[in-house]
């Protein structure tokens, strides 16, 4: 019995979009490759970006009053904005995409990674103090340990939000990847391939938050077992 | 060895937490300090650890002045202070890598081994219980390898149970390991247990007030109470108290 008609061209069955999958698998398949690679080298240099500001204002306070309030007003310039300027400097290469993913990806982890090295518990910071730790050990021993479950949070964010930056700078000019797929059928009106690009961004989103917690879950098994 | 605390002073902000207090521990001694809760003993840790100065007087380790020097003492907290990502045995190697030095395994299998830890040595400090907990603190401590031990209230959090027992256990180590130790407590009992001379003291400002030898010798101490002179010494200690 159906309810609703629905055309197909506008809400199309899953069976439509299973057929269509199969139908444009290689196109597919190239297109993926290239979103997973924008994404996935945008989120590590994020995430070096990140650690690195994280670390360097953590351990110089000075810096930490001074930049932390920049880096909190450069998250308020909408990128997209920000994105057609580096397809001007840099082009139309990897290299502006990635860059795009990158400042996407490293404010989450700068926040989160901050915010866990405060979360230190001061009775460990004082005896590691009395026993003479130098700062840098107890950066290492202590406070980055502490930080962790923090950080992998703000990962997990960073992670989800690569696949969405890597879709929105491939919207700026490219010939391949998911974000091409997408625009492409929705100004032809193939409704079915929408959805299957949708699909696909989404699976590849969550691929890289599963593959985050069973790192986080690898890392941080101290914390598992009860 | 030979810890000296002179006429030192200190304040947090402009409340004064002790006046002129003066305290001394030599080589060999178990020395305790019994003062009111909230009067400033684990501020005196700090002070002789080097986290905080004293406005004024001296704290000497074997006549060098220690003022503001981190790493000269092995101190345990007065709360848990294990790392928790870290299991017993790795927890006791930090007090080699902090000191830059090349843990040796067989040396801290040792120390677990005499401390009754050697089946927990891969254990997370969350998989232990609180008496536990402590033991393997204190054996980091031991492990740290400095002159002297300031342990601040280490069985404080325990049950009555357990703390009977771990202060049986560490009479026992102590036999084996021959160290100085300076011993924080609120508990007149355990410190005429444990203890070569007592230190009371009166709070705000905190203050010596009264030293006491404690003359029982160590196998009759035991018995506690059946001990011979143990009960005039709890009415004179509850008497400086007041
Ligand atoms: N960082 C600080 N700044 C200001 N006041 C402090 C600070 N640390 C402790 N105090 C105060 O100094 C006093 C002594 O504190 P301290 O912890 O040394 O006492 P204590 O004798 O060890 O207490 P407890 O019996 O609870 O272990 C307390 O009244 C406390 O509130
Ligand atoms: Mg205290």
């Amino acid at each position: 019995m159906i309810l609703f008609a629905i055309e197909t061209w506008l809400l199309p069955s899953p069976y439509d979009i299973l057929r269509e999958t199969w139908e444009i698998r290689d196109r597919i398949f190239e297109n993926l490759r290239s979103t997973f690679t924008i994404s996935i080298f945008g989120l590590m240099s994020g995430l070096v970006l990140g650690v690195g500001i994280a670390t360097v204002l953590y351990l110089i306070p000075f810096l930490q009053r001074i930049f932390y309030p920049f880096i909190l007003i450069s998250q308020n310039i909408p990128l997209i904005a920000l994105a057609p300027l580096l397809v001007m400097w840099f082009g139309f290469g990897v290299g502006p995409k990635i860059t795009i993913v990158m400042l996407i990806c490293f404010f989450p982890i700068v926040v989160s990674t901050l915010d866990g090295f405060t979360q230190t518990d001061p009775t460990l910071q004082t005896y590691l103090k009395m026993a003479g730790a130098s700062r840098w050990q107890r950066f290492i021993k202590l406070e980055w340990p502490s930080a962790l479950p923090s950080f992998f949070s703000g990962l997990k964010l960073s992670a989800t939000y690569s696949v969405m930056g890597a879709v929105i700078s491939e919207w700026l000019g490219s010939q391949k990847g998911l974000g091409v797929l997408l625009t492409l059928s929705s100004k032809s009106f193939r409704t079915d391939r929408v959805f299957v690009a949708i699909t696909f961004i989404v699976i590849l989103s969550i691929c890289f938050f599963i593959i985050i917690s069973w790192i986080e879950r690898f890392i941080l098994h101290w914390k598992q077992n009860p | 060895m030979h810890l000296s605390v002179q006429n030192i002073s200190f304040a947090y902000g402009t409340t004064t937490i002790m006046k002129n207090l003066s305290l001394e521990v030599t080589d060999g001694q178990f020395v305790s300090i019994i003062a009111p809760s909230g009067s400033g003993k684990s501020t005196l840790f700090y002070l002789i650890g080097g986290l905080l100065q004293p406005q004024s007087g001296q704290i000497l380790l074997e006549s060098q002045s220690i003022v503001g020097k981190r790493g000269q003492v092995s101190y345990m907290p007065q709360s848990p202070s294990l790392l928790p990502w870290r299991t017993v045995q790795q927890n006791v190697q930090i007090a080699y890598e902090i000191r830059k030095k090349k843990p040796a395994l067989s040396e801290i299998h040792q120390l677990l081994e005499r401390a009754g830890l050697a089946e927990v040595a891969h254990h997370y400090p969350h998989q232990l219980s609180g008496g536990m907990q402590q033991r393997v603190a204190f054996i980091r401590t031991l492990a740290e390898d400095k002159p002297i031990l300031c342990l601040d209230e280490p069985f404080g959090a325990l049950d009555a149970l357990t703390r009977t027992k771990m202060q049986n256990w560490l009479q026992l180590i102590l036999k084996e390991e021959k160290r100085t130790v300076l011993f924080i407590t609120h508990s007149i009992e355990e410190a005429i247990l444990l203890s070569d001379r007592i230190y009371v003291c009166h709070a705000s400002p905190l203050q010596v007030s009264h030293v006491f030898h404690v003359s029982i010798p160590m196998n009759e101490r035991q018995k506690k109470h059946q001990a011979t002179g143990w009960r005039e010494l709890t009415q004179k200690i509850e008497e400086a108290l007041i």
